[in-house]
């Protein structure tokens, strides 16, 4: 059977184990982060060696990896950025994610790597892409104001790869238009120093009339889930769909990665995904921590209904207990990340796409000492479960 | 009196021109609501202005800062180029102040020879960048804004480097925020008209009060608490050579905003202290990032230098300390061999050397060698913890 064309799916990897989730949850490539250059400073980002461990893994699972240099660059930074590039280069990363000007005529004199534009650069419509185009970028990362519409209609016009946000948190500014936490805590948020201001609460009132004062969380936006359009990102030929993330834990990681791959394995037989499978996977989409989701302006413009009027904290059902290092007939040993215990039961995420439910039915440490409940940065040998695979990701439900 | 060198201000009256021309204003900024984020004006009443301000034989410039999505875009450009066709018909003196994919429109789609002002306000913060815009331009290019993050020594190295005219924000509020998305709106359904909120925020960060926040048809904006002031250094902005510097004072009503502009004057006249003037300001004043811009420092934030994974040594990580029995080893690079020397690397940096005596894998047998993948278990060691790593002596 022949099958239907589907986008590239794009997840993030904030360091070589994340990567290596990516790859192994299905992701076609992965966004990374040098130590310099990339927005995410706090993210725990890649060594040179790092990387090119990282892309002869992604590479030999046939995913793509691109690295992130979108920064807003201080002219010091230029200092270091030749051997920067050239190093991408040598261990041929497939692209570079750029947002400057400046960086794309470096990226163009020291190497040959392919130039995708960043959203840092608030890509809205064809007269821009057309524009990056003769500067050499081969794909756009639209601003997550552009509708699936525009995008493709971007795309046809501008002649140019475009890539879009399906899934994620979501800067409520345009893109590189926020620079609150430079002027109130002297960190640039064009440089990977954000600091969230947008999820502080805000007491608003007229300059007149100062006791006609609301508390609200006006400029919090709610997180961006496009998993019930992803026919529309199809049909209208999105050639990439983003997961935001490089900051998100390894369970998140793992969990949206798969559950796009499956959505989209789905797409390339069927036309659409269907009730039941949709549901399913949205259903998965809620395990991770995440603020209310919203299509925001996907369709039209993010409205009211995009806000989130509440305090930002990541509340989730599910938590990441560990990952399975072996499998065999006689246990599963598991790096412990967070504590469980005997006789609960824990949900492995298996690679192959199957989640399977494992009641701890023995739980022993190395000596084969019975042990009631774990604890993190410790290993756990647990009853054998028949399809878990080194590398599984295991959770369980919070209670 | 000192007149401000170049003075650049936005005007929205011919009374505010008027003023402002015979304080010497150079030249004079018309934000309308189609094109501009602060604009209030309707393209018919910027039009009026602009043939008085013209009439007058002053220079005029149309500011387009807003970003717009494909639709909008489409439907403002031809609504501009109908526009900017009628003011080139007359003898207007005209320059396009915009943002950079703007500039790039207007050289590609219109009279290649309407000088443009490129606002590099946000981001950009480096010569190859805003050289790279220079070069694209070419004659076109009448001036450059630069950021108003820019401390003394990148304005002198840049005013050194940029053979064109420059101008910063001298005077006036800072903007830190711009969203498509309108935030004021949703709070009050007693709107004023016009599509046009005006609120003060006040963020749980303390102490951040009073935060100017608009909204109008092109999204949510909120400035700063404190406005920018480099009044009281304007000499060595004239030592710099910065050519043209702005003056906003737009928040206020006109005549606030003479008098403002006039306690300015006072001040480069040295009739007024500017302590006073900073007293009396109704918001308080900042020079900003001009001494020093250091908003990057603290978030070159590197890897645990001692656990980074560069060195050709390493070997793998420690997972599990067993006090005090076993040292849990997950191998991630090369192979660990009996009788090997290694040595452990702390997260604090400490080194500790052993020499392997015994190799347990999983299933608690001995080993001689393990590879990439193998987790094993080795011979306890104090003062180690999980993250610590694990490398070869040679
Ligand atoms: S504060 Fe919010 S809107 Fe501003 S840069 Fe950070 S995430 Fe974006």
């Amino acid at each position: 059977m022949t099958k239907l064309w589907v986008p590239e799916l794009l997840s993030p990897a904030g360091n070589l184990e994340k990567l290596k989730i990516a790859v192994n949850y299905g992701a076609n490539a992965v966004y990374v982060g040098g130590q310099k250059f990339g927005l995410r400073s706090a993210a725990d980002n890649f060594t040179m060696k790092e990387l090119e461990e990282g892309v002869e893994y992604a590479h030999t699972r046939e995913c793509k990896v691109f690295v992130v240099l979108n920064s807003f660059l201080h002219d010091e930074d230029f200092l270091e950025l030749a051997d920067f590039i050239t190093n991408l280069d040598r261990i041929k990363v497939d692209a570079v994610i750029v947002s400057d000007i400046g960086v794309i005529q470096w990226v163009q004199e020291y190497s040959s790597i392919e130039i995708h534009l960043s959203t840092q650069a608030s890509c809205l419509n064809a007269q821009s892409a057309k524009f990056w185009k003769e500067q050499g970028v081969s794909r756009v990362v639209l601003g997550r104001e552009v509708s699936i519409a525009d995008a493709a209609k971007i795309r046809q016009e501008g002649n140019i790869e475009v890539e879009l946000f399906v899934h994620g948190s979501m800067c409520i500014a345009y893109s590189g238009n926020c620079i609150i936490s430079n002027f109130t805590q002297g960190r640039d948020s064009n440089r990977g120093g954000c600091a969230h201001s947008c999820r502080f609460e805000y007491s608003i009132a007229p300059k007149a009339d100062p006791n006609k004062r609301i508390t609200n969380f006006f400029m919090s936006s709610k997180d961006l889930n496009g998993l019930s359009l992803l026919e529309s990102y199809r049909d209208n030929h999105i050639d990439s769909i983003k997961i935001e993330g490089r900051m998100k834990s390894n369970l998140h990681v793992a969990t949206l990665t798969q559950v796009y791959a499956k959505a989209l394995a789905h797409l390339q037989i069927e036309q659409s995904l269907g009730e039941t499978n949709r549901d399913n996977l949205l259903s998965e989409c809620e395990k991770i921590g995440h603020r209310a989701y919203t299509t925001a302006s996907l369709i039209s413009p993010a409205d009211a209904s995009s806000i989130y009027d509440e305090r930002d904290g990541e509340e989730q059902s599910f938590q990441l207990v560990g990952n399975i290092l072996e499998s065999n007939e006689n246990f599963l040993l598991v790096e412990v990340k967070s504590p469980f215990y005997i006789g609960g039961e824990l949900e492995i995420l298996s690679q192959d796409g199957i989640v399977r439910t494992h009641m701890v039915r023995s739980l022993q440490n190395f000596y084969q000492e019975n042990i009631e409940k774990t604890r993190p940065g410790s290993l756990a040998f647990l009853n054998p479960l028949e399809g878990a695979c080194k590398a599984d990701i295991v959770r369980q439900r919070v209670l | 009196m000192t007149f401000i060198k170049k003075c650049t201000v936005a005007v929205s009256s011919q009374t505010e021109f008027l003023f402002y021309q015979q304080k010497g204003g150079h030249s004079f900024i018309i934000r309308t609501a189609l094109l501009s984020r602060m604009g209030k004006m309707t393209v018919a009443q910027a039009d009026e202005l602009i043939k008085f301000i013209s009439s007058h034989g002053e220079m005029v410039i149309i500011e387009w800062d807003i970003l717009m999505e494909q639709v909008s875009f489409e439907q403002a450009s031809a609504r501009f180029s109908e526009w900017l066709n009628d003011l080139q018909k007359s003898s207007t003196q005209l320059e396009m102040r915009v943002q950079e994919l703007l500039a790039m429109y207007l050289r590609k789609n219109n009279d290649p020879h309407i000088k443009i002002q490129l606002n590099l306000e946000t981001g950009h913060r480096n010569l190859p960048s805003i050289k790279k815009h220079i070069c694209y331009l070419g004659e076109q290019l009448s001036r450059i804004m630069l950021s108003f993050e820019l401390s003394k020594d990148k304005l002198q190295l840049y005013r050194r480097e940029l053979k064109v005219p420059l101008e910063i924000l001298f005077h006036g509020r800072i903007p830190l925020f711009y969203s498509p998305r309108k935030l004021l709106s949703p709070l009050d359904t007693n709107q004023e008209q016009d599509n046009w909120i005006e609120r003060d925020g006040e963020s749980e960060e303390s102490p951040h009060k009073g935060f100017p926040i608009i909204e109008n048809r092109h999204g949510t904006f909120m400035f700063n608490v404190k406005e920018l002031s480099l009044v009281d250094v304007y000499s060595e902005l004239s030592d710099i050579g910065i050519d043209y510097l702005r003056v906003d004072l737009n928040s206020f009503e006109e005549g606030e905003q003479f008098k403002w502009f006039e306690q300015i004057e006072l001040v480069l006249d040295s009739s007024v202290d500017f302590t006073q003037f900073k007293r009396e300001y109704p918001a308080e004043i900042i020079r900003g990032f001009y001494s020093v811009n250091k908003s990057s420092v603290l978030f070159e934030k590197l890897k645990n230098k001692f656990l980074q994974h560069d060195d050709e040594t390493y070997i793998g990580d420690v997972i599990e300390v067993s006090k005090p029995r076993h040292i849990a080893v997950q191998i991630k690079r090369g192979q660990l061999l009996i009788g090997s020397e290694i040595f452990y690397m702390t997260p604090e940096g400490k080194r500790i050397e052993v020499i392997i005596t015994s190799i347990l894998n999983s299933q608690r047998d001995n080993i001689d060698v393990a590879t990439k993948g193998d987790i094993v278990f080795l011979p306890y060691k104090k003062s180690l913890s999980a993250k610590s790593t694990v490398n070869q002596s040679y």
